[in-house]
């Protein structure tokens, strides 16, 4: 099947949402292209949510504004808007069967009576559920619900379709198995999709880019790898993907600036102190952010660690836990510097029990410099103070 | 029979002896009072004011039951839309008149509504004409509204909680105008409660009796009021009972009509879940 419609460029500019005093969204901003997939994602009370209620329209923005294809949806009511929503918990009008379901919205759009049946049949089709139109929304198991709420939401081939964690309800193979569906029908239709999600996983996954929210602002905005690679700060590495961190600082020395580990006694080597020269980053409190597939953990038999091959450095740390998951091992680690996750595959992984020292090792070049405590946003430049500090303020609808 | 079947048994005695076993004297009576035969029947089949008795209960219940459902949709909604404090304090409204008398809420209305009452004396302030309403119809139509509109709030409350609020939003986004969303998402799914609290309301109209005897008139009586001087005052009892026989045709002709209605807006109601029948 070819694609069927265009997607809209979507674009939010400089959008704040204030409930009295408390301020669930600020200074958002955001272009989304023709057809691309976009997450929102950040832990709840983030503006994930609220944003994505303003772009519906259920929500007006204290501030700012918003353009569907530069036409400016602000103040527009919701009806007016032409896009295609999928809900958590699906939003089924109990009391019409699957088929009036997905003929609702072809009904408000004014579709003739053949277009309509037409349409909801392709509907159901793309979803798999052609032999269901005659049953109620209570008949259906979770999964055939959540693809009525799709078939429902792409009928009338909205040019942007919203997901509010559509598959939060569902358990982990259902979920698995409906992520490749969307993908594959976000690919057929060319729909631009903005999906809500408080799943790391479902949004690398799905996304083409990704949002990443805390605290009503946006933390760092850019595709799956960029982000794991390279977050922008503190926040967003931990809260996508595992790491190590460990404390530290910038400083400059001779060839320019260079990061300082903190404590580097716990060298294994102790060999004095572990640095590793940086290119961009700020004087002073730092601390270094590494990948659980670019450490390697070895048992403290003498030799290996610490003096791997040439680029890599190490440290001792003490394993806190060991969590066997299939195809690699999960040990949490920690040192005087900080701790983490290290993962290795199952096959090479040693055999270590938890209390037992370490250590680990890593190519320099795939550490990560943050800045400890406040960070620059990539949004607007402004400090965040405390980025690690969880959203204390609720969502609202 | 189960444990709790055995429980039972106190309630089933009391609704045999409190209801079955009058009733079925009653009906007996109005069959062999003053002597067996129909002559009851034909009088209330022949008299024109036992008819018009009859037809003004049953019109005045269908007033009570409409004004009712007009006025509580609305404060039903305000109240399963609102914050929780709203919510009490708009329940805690509702429910007030249950603490009060039927007596007490009768006289509240002389007072409003009589010659001199509140009524006339802010129509008179502001220039308008003193209207007679004490003594009429109307007066009683708007004693009973205020007495059955909890009965009224509380069934379509109930239903409208449970009615998920994305439901509109949904209907909303997929190009419905806010009127359109709620005559085909909300309205229906509210039926459940609108049926229940008109069968409750119609049920409780034909039965009042305190009510219009204080707000009523003697010329413009209803089946209580009349069924009442013809047992007590007449001492007519097999009148009184087909008095009482039409009444309870009634409620059942109504409560089949109704069944009826709601099965005819489907077996939707029932398979939400929320039936009123």
């Amino acid at each position: 099947m070819t694609s069927r419609g265009t997607g809209a460029a979507l674009r939010l500019t400089e959008i704040c949402k204030r409930f009295g005093s408390v301020a669930a969204a600020t200074d958002i901003s955001l272009d989304v292209a023709p057809g691309e997939f976009v997450s929102l994602l950040g832990p709840s009370g983030s503006g994930k949510t609220t944003t994505l209620n303003m772009i519906a329209g259920f929500e007006e923005p204290t501030s700012g504004r918003i353009a569907i294809n530069d036409r400016d949806v602000t103040g527009i009511p919701i009806h007016r808007r032409n896009i295609g929503m999928v809900f958590q918990g699906y939003a089924l009008f109990p009391h019409l069967t699957v088929g009036k379901n997905v003929e609702y919205p072809l009904r408000q759009h004014g579709y003739g009576r053949d277009a309509r049946r037409e349409a909801v049949a392709r509907a159901l089709e793309t979803v798999s559920l052609s032999g269901l139109r005659d049953r109620m929304p209570a008949q259906l198991s979770g999964g055939q619900r959540q693809r009525v709420a799709l078939a429902r939401a792409i009928a009338y081939d909205p040019p942007l379709l919203l997901m509010d964690e559509p598959l939060s309800a569902l358990d982990k193979a259902l979920r698995e198995g409906l992520q490749f569906e969307i993908r594959r029908i976000h690919r057929e239709l060319g729909t631009t999709v903005v999906y809500v999600t408080h799943d790391q996983d479902e949004a690398l996954a799905l996304s083409d880019r990704i949002v990443v929210f805390n605290d009503g602002r946006v933390q760092q905005v850019g595709a799956p790898s960029e982000l794991y690679s390279r977050p922008a700060n503190d926040f967003v590495s931990r809260f996508l993907g595992e790491s190590i961190h460990l404390r530290g600082a910038v400083r400059e020395s001779g060839r320019g600036l260079e990061f300082v580990l903190e404590d580097s006694r716990a060298d294994v080597s102790a060999g004095g102190e572990i640095s590793w020269p940086v290119k961009e980053a700020r004087l002073g409190a730092a601390q270094t952010m590494i990948r659980p597939e670019n450490v390697t953990l070895a048992p403290l038999d003498g030799t290996s660690a610490g003096e791997g091959a040439p680029g890599t450095t190490g440290i001792r740390a003490v394993v806190r836990d060991v969590v066997y998951t299939g195809h690699s091992v999960k040990y949490v680690v920690e040192c005087p510097s900080g701790g983490g996750v290290v993962r290795m595959s199952s096959s090479g992984a040693p055999n270590v029990s938890p209390g037992q020292e370490v250590g680990l090792s890593w190519d320099i070049g795939r550490a990560r410099v943050l800045g400890e405590r406040s960070v620059r946003t990539e949004a607007d430049g402004a400090q965040v103070a405390g980025a690690v500090q969880s959203g204390e303020n609720e969502e609202r609808r | 029979m189960t444990k709790a079947g055995t429980l039972a048994w106190p309630a089933l005695v009391l609704i045999a002896a409190a209801f079955f076993v009058p009733v079925a004297m009653i009906i007996a009576r109005s069959f062999t009072d003053p002597e067996p035969g129909l002559q009851n029947y034909t009088w209330l089949m022949t008299n024109a004011t036992a008819q018009g008795v009859v037809l003004r209960t049953v019109w005045t219940a269908l007033l009570a039951t409409v004004i009712t459902a007009v006025l509580a949709y609305p404060y039903a909604y305000l109240m399963a839309t609102s914050s929780p404090l709203i919510r009490g304090l708009l329940l805690i409204v509702v429910l007030l008149p249950f603490w009060t008398s039927m007596m007490v809420r009768a006289f509240a209305w002389i007072i409003i509504l009589q010659r001199n009452g509140l009524l006339n004396t802010a129509l008179d302030a502001v220039g308008l004409p003193p209207v007679a309403i004490l003594g009429t119809n109307a007066a009683v139509l708007i004693g009973m509204c205020q007495v059955l509109m909890p009965f009224m709030v509380l069934p379509l409350f109930s239903v409208m909680l449970g009615i998920d609020m994305k439901l509109p939003l949904a209907a909303r986004i997929m190009g419905a105008p806010g009127w359109k969303a709620f005559l085909g998402v909300y309205l229906p799914l509210s039926l459940p409660g609108v049926f229940a609290g008109a069968l409750i309301v119609f049920i409780l109209s034909l039965g009042f009796y305190v009510t219009p005897a204080l707000l009523g008139s003697p010329r413009e009586q209803l089946v209580p009021n009349a069924l009442y001087s013809q047992v007590l005052e007449l001492l007519a009892w097999g009148r009184g009972g087909a008095l009482a026989v039409a009444l309870l045709v009634l409620v059942g002709a109504v409560f089949l009509l109704l069944y009826l209605v709601a099965r005819a807006f489907g077996v939707r109601i029932g398979r939400i879940g929320g039936a009123a029948l």
